[in-house]
């Protein structure tokens, strides 16, 4: 779906890092977790494409979806500057989002802004009284956005930060396998890290339970047809936008 | 309202817009904006004998109003090409363009010949910005090879064919000339530009292929001198492509020389936009007192003359 829509709110979470809301009814009523859109509202052509922004929450009922970025360049600079009222050209949902959640449980892992696409996973299996456990790092506590909203929908929380401002010394993955030791998990979620996903990986190997991961990279068009998106998986190359963002993690080649 | 359709030598469409060649796609991948049938032409991704994985990533990267891609042309190979996307294309229901690669000059002829017996198709569009396997240098870069690519796919073929050039060339016209003499018919002008991005903190190229072609309006001016060069020392009819993303992009190629226009990265940020240029134009023609796009054809050219 290609359209234009309202910025419904705008706000700096921490340093460097925003809240972007959007409200698009036909969007929000046809996503789900692990989608993302093509944003663009910026006039001329400098930069000249869109960017791509992973759904945070999708709020059916409001017919909003919002969005939480970090500034890393001029698109994302520019993006941070748009207030209530301003039109922007969504194009989305787009992509293969996370399979849906089963009994009994998920695990989640993220790191830094990775943790965005797990959210609506996690708020999701809450809703389908699946057990969600989660396990988020970040370089400092700032990097974790929204971890109330990972606290108030998940069984347990465990968080790792590289500077110890937050949770004890220590990392995610080992936190991870303690738990599947048990715990019965029906999958494992993974965004935001090379290293994560590789644990994730080999403990879901072992496990022999499904593990998802969302990748990025950079993007053409979005939906498939310049094919400047791939990453490498064991059939070859393949596009992000289309046969991901999320993919089996067993598929993918790190 | 003025009429919009383009003849272009053997090829007639019922309006002037199509897409560039790798930058639009027809099943799945189209956005769903609008219905490719309203295109004056549809134009395919370009497709290799055989199935070829393309450049290793990063492929794409942004440069301040334009596009650097080194895809490479992954492609299918012809025979999947063939079975799973002409089915979608012959759909669209309007004209069909495939666009062919050779590492070879001979495989432009092998695809002249394999793709001329699939109905649906109404015109080849050879690709001559892809490296041969000989020297590395791209077909449409070398007087040469450009003869020989272009010669081999008209010995196979009744099919009108359309020689899109690459712009890395001293004179794009002289290189025009080369491919009509060897059998073509119309002129796509033109490719990517050669470019490239180097990180100065990692201290290497972006680009996992280290250089690529730039696209968007970065090279709309020099696309528009080159389809105003080759319109004065060629007679053939001419694809205006580089950098179009408004209808008034569109027009400024029209009056350079350009029967049609083919609208690529502009895809990518509007999904709307051909349906928009094509009814920018018609809305141009009708406020200007034209009767067809044919009147605006090379209009710049009555009005001043280049040195
Ligand atoms: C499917 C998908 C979902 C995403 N979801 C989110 C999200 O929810 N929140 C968020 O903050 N970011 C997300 N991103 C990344 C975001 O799109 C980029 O950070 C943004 O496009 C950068 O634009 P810019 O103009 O600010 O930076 P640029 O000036 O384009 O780049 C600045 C720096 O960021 C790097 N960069 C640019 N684009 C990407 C990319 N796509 N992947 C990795 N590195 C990149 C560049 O190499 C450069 O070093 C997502 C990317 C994808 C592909
Ligand atoms: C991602 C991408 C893929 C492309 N693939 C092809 C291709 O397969 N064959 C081809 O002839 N041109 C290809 N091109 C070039 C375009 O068809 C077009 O000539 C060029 O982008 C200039 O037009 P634009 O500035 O409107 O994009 C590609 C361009 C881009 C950006
Ligand atoms: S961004 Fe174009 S194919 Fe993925």
């Amino acid at each position: 779906m290609y359209l234009t829509a309202e910025v419904t709110l705008q706000e700096e979470v921490v340093e460097g890092i925003y809240r972007l809301c959007i409200f698009t009814p036909t969007i929000a009523s046809l996503a789900y977790p692990g989608q993302f859109a093509m944003i663009r509202g910026w006039e001329g052509y400098d930069p000249l494409l869109s960017r791509p922004l992973s759904f945070h929450r999708i709020d059916f009922q409001c017919g909003q979806v919002e969005f939480v970025y970090k500034v890393v360049g001029r698109g994302t600079a520019l993006m941070s500057k748009w207030r209530p009222g301003h039109r922007v050209a969504v194009l989305g949902p787009l992509g293969n989002g996370f399979p849906a959640p089963v009994a009994p449980a998920v695990a989640v892992i993220g790191r830094g802004m990775g943790t965005v696409p797990l959210l609506p996973l996690v708020e999701s299996a809450r809703r389908e009284g699946i057990g969600v456990f989660s396990f988020l790092s970040a370089s400092h506590a700032g990097g974790l956005v929204d971890l109330d909203r990972f606290m108030s929908c998940s069984d347990q929380v465990f968080v790792r930060t590289d500077d110890g401002s937050l949770g004890a010394p220590g990392v995610v993955s080992e936190d991870l396998e303690r738990v599947a030791k048990s715990t019965q998990l029906s999958a494992i979620y993974c965004c935001g890290s090379r290293r994560l996903a590789r644990a994730a990986r080999d403990l879901a190997i072992f496990l022999r339970i499904p593990a998802y991961v969302s990748l990025e990279a950079h993007m053409g068009c979005g939906v498939g047809a310049c094919k400047g998106c791939v990453c490498e998986t064991k059939d070859g190359y393949s596009k992000v936008c289309k046969d991901g963002p999320v993919f089996e993690l067993n598929e993918v080649v790190f | 309202m003025a009429c919009t359709e383009v003849v272009l030598g053997p090829l007639t469409l019922k309006n002037p817009v199509m897409p560039a060649s790798g930058t639009f796609g027809y099943g799945e991948e189209n956005a769903g904006a609008f219905d490719p049938g309203e295109l004056g032409a549809v134009v395919a991704k370009s497709v290799r004998l055989e199935p070829a994985p393309g450049n290793p990533p990063p492929r794409l990267v942004e440069t301040p109003a334009g596009l650097i891609n080194a895809v490479g042309i992954p492609s299918e190979g012809v025979d999947a090409f063939i079975r799973d996307q002409m089915p979608l294309l012959r759909q669209t229901g309007t004209v069909v363009i495939v666009s062919i690669a050779g590492s070879t000059a001979l495989q432009y002829g092998e695809l002249a010949a394999r793709l001329s017996d699939v109905p649906g198709i109404d015109a080849l569009e050879l690709n001559l910005s892809c490296p041969n396997i000989g020297h590395g240098l791209p077909f449409g870069q070398d007087p040469g090879l450009l003869a020989e690519a272009v010669s081999a796919a008209r010995g196979n073929t009744g099919l009108p064919i359309i020689a899109k050039m690459s712009p890395n060339v001293t004179d794009i016209a002289a290189m025009s000339k080369i491919a009509l003499d060897a059998g073509a018919d119309i002129l796509a002008i033109a490719n990517t530009v050669n470019a490239m991005v180097i990180d100065i903190w990692k201290r290497r190229p972006v680009l996992g292929n280290i250089a690529g072609g730039l696209s968007g309006p970065a090279i709309r001016p020099v696309a528009v001198r080159n389809v105003w060069r080759v319109y004065e020392q060629v007679k053939a009819p001419i694809i205006g492509s580089g950098g179009i993303v408004t209808w008034q992009d569109a027009v400024e190629f029209l009056l350079a020389g350009a029967r049609a226009v083919a609208v690529g990265v502009a895809n990518f940020i509007n999904p709307n936009a051909m349906k928009e240029i094509i009814q920018g134009i018609q809305g141009y023609l009708d406020s200007q007192g034209f009767e067809s796009v044919e009147d605006i054809v090379g209009l710049a050219h009555t009005i001043g003359r280049s040195q």
